[in-house]
């Protein structure tokens, strides 16, 4: 009798076991679904409508009407948006986050700043542009290129600065020993984690660079958008995920043909880019300590 | 000279009291060795005497630690200037993220110590010293990382002593080298004590009978027994040291 | 020339207590300084943006009472009624559709990354989250647009009309035009799902390997080995996991934009169509500037957006450190 219980309790145990099995692997195989089906739509529908034009032209008069030229304008505005920035926010991430790891290290300020990243991380991009888009009303100014560039920037450096923390964190407190017991200043401890760190600050880099290219909430508000290529800081620019969200929104199927298309460049922009930073995180930094 | 002095010094961990009322003097220019079980507090001891403790959240010291006559836990004092006077080896070879050149030049360069000019010969002067200069002559600019493990820890020496250091702290320095690397560190170690003053934690009794001058044994944070290595070892007075001696503890 | 043997004439012997300052303290000095003050400008950032959404929304609360915003049924600018009930609930519905779907799925991916693939299964499947996790909303939307849509239109709201909607009216729609709160759960869920799988493989892969040897010495299986890692030794991070995944659900724009419908009012079922708050925000930038208050009214949804953000992470913080004694400084 007790056997049998025994038996039988062993036999549930299993049973658990694989339904969870089952279970994970369902769930697994259904995001591999998804992400199949989103790369497959968006090649498929995109590929019919990319032309050399759509990569090399500025839009034409009637071309949201289905008239000639491509989207050239958004793509080199969103990579000047992006690069912007991108670098703007290391400008306050980096020095940020090493003094987190230095001078900061166990500090109670440090606590709340990492939890206002955390805050920052969440925030949706919308806010960020509404925000610049009110300060930008009360200075009198109009949608511009610097801007896009400010409110991406805030969308960004959460981001940065955290995935640059975890990997500062990585450090190995060796490092920090055998640094420190040279004598070193933190400032010139703040320098050696940065070299440890490198490839890991590319990655992170490369990661919010996919980030900022593809908000498009953020600009929406605040770079405008504009059939020329930007001339200047002030002028308005138009970026890739608002030319595919305006495109997709006209009510010719010419136009939305091109939206696909747009959404396959940026699509094939953002994969590159988390390319560029696996191959940084995996191929870079010569003098890095393993 | 460089002697070091502690006159009831304390540490605590939080509510730990970690070292207890330690009264010692290192002598100048002689290889100090402690000793003593696991856990009684031999790292921080070492580690107390170039502020590296300050690393760890929660700990307190007091009275006081001598660098000749001045206290190096005083306020005011530069924790920079500390542990450039009281360099460190380590327990495990930890280059820095650099090139083999870089990590033994790198202390001459923050501190200024050579003109640039005079920086090459320095190097190789150092390197030759660990006697590691022939055999990364070829590939100075190479990461220092891919030298072996004992290659590492004799580059890691050269590059605390790059720093002009007067006294040498060494956490069990040998421990994870193979025998052959570790004799040769040892080696290299018992020929600096007419320079440095050499600061040794170690297990192994056989290295500190072979190359200590001076011995102090700690047990559970408190100094048990101390002397000059001539007189301990043969004849140590506490029966806890005679035991420890005999293996019987630890 | 050998250092070692002889007296090595030291060229500096740095003073303990400096007299004056060398020239490496002025540059510690100096960075300690600059480097701080850009750590305290993060937080500066995040106080001026909530400054400046406070200044503006304020002037829509002196007008009306917050109930009447709050509870408010009725968004009719040009006539000056300003309920944004529709608007919150709508957001509402469609971040708990998203998590609903998403939560469970990602964190039972997150366990069977961590604890059930070989090392080479991973290297195949990690692509998978990482890949998902880096598409731009705008590509979800268009995905949506495309697949979602026509999905939920075509296929689950007959199918849920003819089923369970016998006995649940929210969920029964027989003319559903796809473009609803069901598609944009569906959407979302899928944004989020990367985000939170990833955290908690990360997580889990955080767990001492001698906690795991220790549940497996006693015979336990891979799943119960895993309640153990995730729900109680990863659950801090499992929980960060969610709270940023519902951020990231409960704000975004773009990709719910373009699939929800956006049509003003509480929706009568879940194949209905609906608006969120962000969409608000987003859909009326270009005419808010002629109707008196109506910049107001979607400062003040901005600033709904940024209270439910910040008091959702605020509170997870201070529960965690303050009931588990982790997180905070880490």
């Amino acid at each position: 009798m007790k056997r049998n219980t025994r038996r039988h309790h062993y036999a549930r145990r299993r049973y658990v076991e694989r339904l969870m099995i089952g279970l994970m692997r369902g769930a697994l195989g259904l995001a591999a679904l998804a992400l199949a089906s989103l790369l497959l739509v968006i090649l498929v529908r995109g590929v019919n409508a990319l032309s050399w034009a759509m990569l090399t032209e500025t839009p034409a008069a009637d071309f949201y009407l289905g008239g000639g030229g491509g989207i050239l304008n958004a793509i080199v505005g969103s990579l000047a948006l992006a690069l912007g920035a991108i670098l703007c926010a290391s400008l306050i991430a980096v020095p940020g986050v090493l003094y987190m790891h230095t001078y900061g290290k166990g500090t109670r300020h440090v606590a709340i700043v990492r939890l206002t990243l955390d805050v920052l991380w969440g925030m949706p991009s919308i806010v960020f542009g509404a925000t610049i888009l009110t300060v930008l009303l009360w200075l009198g100014l109009r949608t511009s290129l610097l801007a896009g560039i400010l409110a991406l920037t805030l969308v960004v450096l959460p981001i940065l600065a955290r995935t640059f923390d975890e990997v500062v964190r990585m450090v190995p407190t060796d490092l920090t020993q055998a640094t420190l017991a040279l004598g070193t200043t933190r400032l010139e401890l703040a320098r050696m984690l940065l070299r440890q760190s490198m490839p890991g600050l590319m990655a992170a880099l490369f990661l919010a660079f996919e980030r900022a290219i593809g908000d498009g909430a953020a600009v929406l508000f605040t770079a405008g958008y504009t059939n020329t290529l930007p001339r200047s800081l002030l002028d308005p620019v138009a970026s890739l995920p608002l030319a595919i969200f305006f495109q997709l929104g006209t009510p010719f199927p010419a136009v939305q043909d091109r939206a696909y298309a747009a959404a396959l460049i940026l699509t094939v922009l953002v994969l590159v880019f988390g390319m560029f930073g696996y191959l940084a995180l995996h191929k870079l930094g010569r003098h890095v300590i393993r | 000279m460089a002697t070091i002095t502690l006159h009831n010094f304390n540490v605590w961990y939080g509510q730990q009291h970690a070292l207890r009322n330690i009264q010692l003097t290192l002598p100048a220019h002689q290889i100090t060795a402690i000793i003593g079980p696991s856990g009684c507090g031999k790292s921080t001891l070492l580690k107390s005497m170039n502020r590296l403790l300050d690393l760890q959240p929660h700990v307190r010291t007091s009275r006081r630690l001598l660098l000749d006559d001045e206290d190096i836990y005083a306020p005011g004092v530069d924790v920079a200037a500390v542990r450039t006077r009281i360099g460190m080896l380590a327990q495990k070879p930890f280059p820095l993220p650099l090139s083999i050149y870089d990590n033994v030049a790198y202390g001459p360069r923050i501190h200024a110590l050579h003109p640039t000019h005079q920086l090459d010969s320095v190097v190789q002067a150092h390197l030759t010293d660990v006697r590691l200069w022939d055999e990364v002559k070829d590939r100075l600019h190479s990461p220092a990382h891919r030298l072996s493990g004992g290659q590492q820890q004799r580059l890691c020496l050269a590059r605390a002593l790059s720093a002009q250091p007067e006294v040498l702290l060494c956490d069990e320095s040998t421990a994870s080298l193979d025998p052959i690397s570790a004799r040769g560190i040892e080696d290299l170690l018992a020929s600096l004590r007419s320079a440095y003053t050499l600061v040794m934690v170690t297990h192994d009794l056989d290295q500190a009978r072979r190359i200590a001058d001076y011995v102090v044994f700690l047990w559970l944070g408190e100094v048990i027994e101390h002397g000059p290595a001539a007189a301990f070892f043969p004849a140590p007075q506490h029966s806890l040291s005679r035991d420890y001696l005999a293996r019987k503890i630890g | 020339m050998s250092l070692l043997h002889e007296s090595v004439q030291r060229s500096v012997r740095p003073a303990l207590v400096p007299r004056r300052w060398h020239w490496r303290t002025w540059q510690d000095r100096v960075g300690h300084w600059a480097m701080a003050s850009l750590a305290w400008a993060i937080i500066g950032l995040l106080v001026a943006i909530t400054g400046v959404l406070v200044l503006r929304a304020g002037g829509l609360l002196q007008v009306y009472p917050l109930s009447a915003i709050v509870f408010g049924v009725q968004w009719q600018p040009l006539r000056g009624t300003f309920g944004m009930a529709p608007f919150f609930v709508g957001t509402l519905l469609v971040t708990a559709v998203a998590m609903l779907l998403a939560v469970p799925l990602a964190i039972l991916s997150g366990i069977y990354l961590a604890e059930y693939t070989r090392p080479r299964t991973r290297l195949l499947l990690k692509p998978l989250t990482d890949l998902l996790a880096g598409m731009p909303p705008v590509v979800y939307g268009v995905w949506g647009v495309l697949v979602i849509v026509p999905l939920v239109r075509d296929v689950i709201a007959p199918i849920s009309t003819g089923t369970i909607g016998m006995l649940v009216p929210f969920l029964s729609n027989p003319r559903s035009s796809g473009y609803s709160v069901m598609a944009a759960g569906l959407v979302l869920s899928l944004m989020i799902f990367p985000i939170i799988t990833a955290i908690t493989e990360e997580v889990l892969r955080a767990v001492p390997r001698e906690l795991r040897e220790a549940a497996f010495a006693l015979g336990a299986t891979r799943w119960e080995v895993s309640q153990i890692t995730a729900f109680r030794a990863g659950l801090p991070g499992i929980i960060a996991a969610v709270v940023l995944g519902f951020s990231r659900a409960f704000g975004e724009t773009l990709a719910v934009l373009m699939v929800v419908g956006n049509i003003p009012r509480i929706p009568p079922t879940l194949f209905d169509g609906s608006y969120t708050l962000s969409g608000l925000i987003a859909n009326n930038y270009g005419e808010m500037m002629s109707v008196p208050l109506y910049e107001r009214a979607l400062m003040t949804a901005a600033l709904a957006l940024l209270a439910v953000v910040i008091s959702f992470n605020v509170g997870t913080w201070l529960f965690l450190t303050r009931r588990l004694q982790i997180g905070g400084s880490q």
